[in-house]
C-alpha cells in the first residue's frame, strides 16, 4: 500500500477534518438554537441543542439493539444454500 | 382523443413492440420516448376523465384520473425513465420488455376505478417484474461455479417473490369478490370519496372481503410478517432490474392503501413497528442492497402511519414522500448496483475506499443519503409532513418514534452506505477490481438525471405541493422554516457523527435470520420431510406419555411394597383417624 500523495495518509487526513468539521458543525448547530425563537408541537422540542441528542440516542439504540440481536440472528453466509 | 387512452397503455404496448424493433438505437430511441409520453399524456389528460367497459354485464372503469392518481403516475413515468437510462447498455431485450411493462402495470393499477381492474394490473406487477430478478447472471469476477450458484439463487428466490406476489393478487380478488357479494359494487374509491374507500375503526366491524383486501395490499407494502419477500428480493435482482424493483411494488401498494384505508388508526402501530424495526435489521446486515432495502421497509412505514392518520396533511404528506421517496431511493439502488457492476460485489466487508476510483458515483451516492432528509433535498420536504400531521393529532409516541427514526435511517442507508463502500478503509482487491471496468455513461447519466432531481425537488418543492390530492395553501405547512431546518440538521449531524466515533456494528459476512426462516427451512422441513418428521414427533410424545405412565406405575408399586409407606405398620390411632377422616368425606360428598 503506498502513501505518497493522494494515498492512504492523505485520505486518514480528509477524513480528520472532516471528522472534526462535523464535530464543531453540531457544536454550532446546537449554539444556534440559543439565537432564535425555536418553536415545536411539544415543549420539549424548543429545548436548545435536543435534537441532536435525540439523533445521537437513535442510532446509539438501533445499533445496540442490532449488537444483541446479532447473536441470535446470524448464521454462516451459505445457511440457506446447505 | 387523448382522454381515451389509458395512461398505462402507452408504456404495456410500446413494451411489447420494443423486442420487435429491428435496429438497436432504434430501441433505444422507444425505450426513452415511453415514459416521457407516459408522464406527459398525464399531465396533459383532465383530471375526472373517465374510461368505462361492460364485461359481462359488470361496469369496469379502466381509467379514472384525479389528483391522486396523477401524482404516482407521474413519479412512475419519471422512474422509468430513469430506470431505462440506466440500463440502456443491457442487450437482453427481455428485461427491457419485462420492465417496461412493469412500469406501465403499476401506472395501470393507479388508475384503476375498480377492484377488477386493480387486480388485473396487480398481478401485472407481480409477473412482469420476477424477470428483473430471473437474470441470468454474468461470470464477469465470479468464476463460472459463483456465476451458476448466484443464478440459481436468484431462480429460488424469484420463485418464492413471484409466490408471494401472486398470493397478494390471489387474496385481492377473493376479497374484491366478497366485498361484491356484501355491497353489489365492485368501485374502489370514487370522485366523492377518493380516500378511504374501505376504512373502518376497528377490527371486528370490518367485513372479511376488506380484510382480505387489507391483507393484499399489506403484502406488498411489507407489512411487518408479511414484508419479508422485500429484503429476500431485491438484493437478489440485476444491477439494473432492483433500480426498478425498488420504485413500483411497494408505492402501488402505499397509493392502494391510501386510496382503500386512509383513516385506518389499526395502520398506524403497524407503520411505527416498519418505521423502527427494520432499522435493527438493517444494522446487522452486510449486503448493501439488502441494508437500501432494510430501509426502503422503513421509509414504507412513514407512509403507512400517514395512511393511517389519514387528514389531508397527512396524505398529502404520504404521496410527496412517496414521491421523493422514489427519487432518492433508486439512486441509491443505482449507486450501489454502479458498485456491483464495477467490483462484482455489494458486501460491505468487502468494499472500502472506492471514493477515488468511482468520485461522480460517489457524488452521486452522497446526494441519494442527503436526499433522505437534508435541507434543500427532496426527502426535507416531504418527511416533514407525515412527522408535523402525528403532532397535530396529539400521537406522541407515534411523533418521537418517528423522530428517532428518521434520524438512525439517515445513520443506516445515508452515512453508513456512502462511508462503506466509498471511504473507510481501503480494500484493495475491491479497489482493483473497479479498476478494470468502467462504467458505461447512461448509468452515469441516470445518477446524475435522478441527483438533479433530488435537488430539484427539495429546493422548489413548489410544484409537487402544487400537485398533491389537497391544497396545500389551507394546510399552512411551510417546509423551510428556522426551526425545522435547525432541528433536521441536528438529527441528521449527531446521526452522522455517532457513526463515525463508532457508533456502528463491524462488517461481517453471514446470513441474518429474517421471518422468512418460517418458509424457507422450518416450513421446507416440514414439507419435504413432513411424513418423517412428523411420524418421528409422534414417537417422541407417545415415547414421553409411555416414560411418564410408567414412572407413575413404578412408584405406586413402591408406595405398597413392603418398603413402601403403605408397607409400614400403622399405630392403631392414625389408622382410627383415617378411617373417620374418610368417613366424613363420604357424608360430606353424599349430602352436596
Amino acid at each position: 500500500m503506498s502513501s505518497g500523495p493522494g494515498g492512504p495518509s492523505v485520505d486518514r487526513k480528509a477524513g480528520a477534518i472532516f471528522f472534526w468539521g462535523l464535530a464543531a458543525l453540531c457544536v454550532l448547530l446546537g449554539l444556534t438554537d440559543l439565537t432564535y425563537h425555536k418553536h415545536g408541537h411539544y415543549h420539549w422540542e424548543e429545548l436548545p441543542a435536543v435534537q441532536l441528542l435525540i439523533g445521537f440516542v437513535a442510532c446509539v439504540a438501533v445499533v445496540g439493539l442490532g449488537a444483541m440481536f446479532r447473536r441470535l440472528l446470524t448464521r454462516d453466509e451459505d445457511f440457506y444454500d446447505r | 382523443m387523448i382522454e381515451q387512452v389509458p395512461p398505462g397503455l402507452i408504456l404495456l404496448l410500446g413494451a411489447l413492440a420494443v423486442p420487435a424493433l429491428p435496429w438497436r438505437p432504434l430501441r433505444q430511441l422507444v425505450m426513452l420516448a415511453l415514459p416521457i409520453l407516459t408522464g406527459v399524456h398525464c399531465l396533459l389528460i383532465p383530471a375526472g376523465t373517465e374510461i368505462g367497459i361492460t364485461v359481462f354485464d359488470y361496469e369496469l372503469q379502466l381509467v379514472r384520473v384525479d389528483a391522486l392518481a396523477r401524482v404516482f403516475t407521474v413519479i412512475f413515468s419519471v422512474a422509468a425513465l430513469l430506470g431505462v437510462i440506466y440500463s440502456l447498455h443491457v442487450k437482453d431485450r427481455v428485461q427491457h420488455l419485462a420492465a417496461l411493462m412493469y412500469a406501465g402495470s403499476a401506472i395501470g393499477a393507479v388508475h384503476a376505478g375498480d377492484l377488477i381492474t386493480l387486480f388485473l394490473f396487480w398481478e401485472g406487477t407481480a409477473i412482469t417484474s420476477v424477470f428483473l430478478i430471473w437474470v441470468r447472471k454474468r461470470p464477469w469476477l465470479l468464476g463460472e461455479e459463483e456465476a451458476e450458484a448466484a443464478g440459481e439463487r436468484a431462480y429460488q428466490t424469484g420463485l418464492r417473490y413471484l409466490v408471494v406476489q401472486v398470493l397478494s393478487g390471489v387474496l385481492l380478488l377473493a376479497g374484491a369478490i366478497l366485498v361484491f357479494a356484501d355491497t353489489g359494487s365492485l368501485a374502489f374509491g370514487d370522485g366523492a370519496h377518493p380516500f378511504g374507500a374501505f376504512a373502518f375503526e376497528h377490527l371486528s366491524e370490518a367485513q372479511p372481503g376488506v380484510l382480505l383486501i387489507l391483507l393484499a395490499f399489506g403484502i406488498k407494502a411489507a407489512f411487518p410478517l408479511l414484508h419479508s419477500w422485500l429484503p429476500d428480493a431485491y438484493p437478489e435482482g440485476s444491477v439494473t432490474g432492483t433500480v426498478w424493483l425498488s420504485a413500483f411494488t411497494t408505492k402501488l401498494a402505499i397509493y392502494a392503501l391510501a386510496r382503500g384505508f386512509a383513516g385506518t388508526e389499526l395502520l398506524i402501530p403497524l407503520g411505527v413497528v416498519m418505521a423502527t424495526v427494520p432499522l435493527i435489521m438493517a444494522s446487522m446486515e452486510n449486503d448493501l442492497r439488502r441494508v437500501l432495502a432494510w430501509c426502503l421497509n422503513n421509509q414504507l412505514g412513514f407512509m403507512v402511519v400517514g395512511v393511517g392518520i389519514g387528514t389531508h396533511l397527512a396524505l398529502n404528506g404520504v404521496a410527496a414522500h412517496a414521491f421523493a421517496h422514489i427519487l432518492y431511493k433508486s439512486l441509491l439502488f443505482m449507486a450501489m448496483g454502479a458498485v456491483l457492476y464495477r467490483t462484482g460485489t455489494a458486501k460491505a466487508s468487502e468494499l472500502g475506499g472506492l471514493w477515488r476510483t468511482m468520485p461522480w458515483t460517489t457524488g452521486f451516492a452522497i446526494v441519494g443519503a442527503l436526499g433522505i432528509s437534508a435541507p434543500l433535498f427532496c426527502g426535507f420536504v416531504s418527511k416533514g409532513m407525515i412527522i408535523a400531521a402525528a403532532a397535530e393529532e396529539h400521537l406522541d409516541l407515534v411523533f418521537a418514534l418517528l423522530l428517532l427514526a428518521s434520524a438512525a435511517v439517515f445513520h443506516q442507508s445515508g452515512v453508513r452506505i456512502v462511508h462503506s463502500a466509498f471511504f473507510g478503509n481501503r480494500v484493495e482487491p475491491a479497489i482493483e477490481r473497479a479498476g478494470l471496468r468502467r462504467l458505461p455513461t447512461n448509468m452515469l447519466v441516470a445518477m446524475g438525471l435522478g441527483s438533479a432531481l433530488v435537488i430539484a425537488v427539495g429546493s422548489f418543492p413548489g410544484w409537487l405541493y402544487d400537485r398533491l390530492p389537497h391544497d396545500m395553501h389551507h394546510l399552512h405547512y411551510v417546509p423551510y422554516d428556522m426551526s425545522h431546518v435547525v432541528t433536521v440538521l441536528q438529527l441528521l449531524a449527531a446521526a452522522a457523527l455517532a457513526y463515525l466515533i463508532g457508533v456502528r456494528l463491524a462488517e461481517k459476512r453471514g446470513t441474518v435470520l429474517d421471518f422468512d426462516w418460517a418458509y424457507r427451512r422450518a416450513g421446507r422441513v416440514a414439507v419435504l420431510d413432513g411424513g418423517g418428521a412428523l411420524w418421528r414427533s409422534w414417537q417422541r410424545v407417545l415415547g414421553a406419555l409411555e416414560g411418564t405412565v410408567l414412572a407413575v406405575v413404578a412408584k405406586l408399586r413402591w408406595w405398597t411394597s413392603p418398603a413402601g409407606r403403605m408397607g409400614e405398620p400403622w399405630p392403631i390411632g392414625e389408622a382410627a383417624l383415617w378411617a373417620a377422616g374418610i368417613l366424613v368425606a363420604f357424608l360430606l360428598l353424599a349430602y352436596l
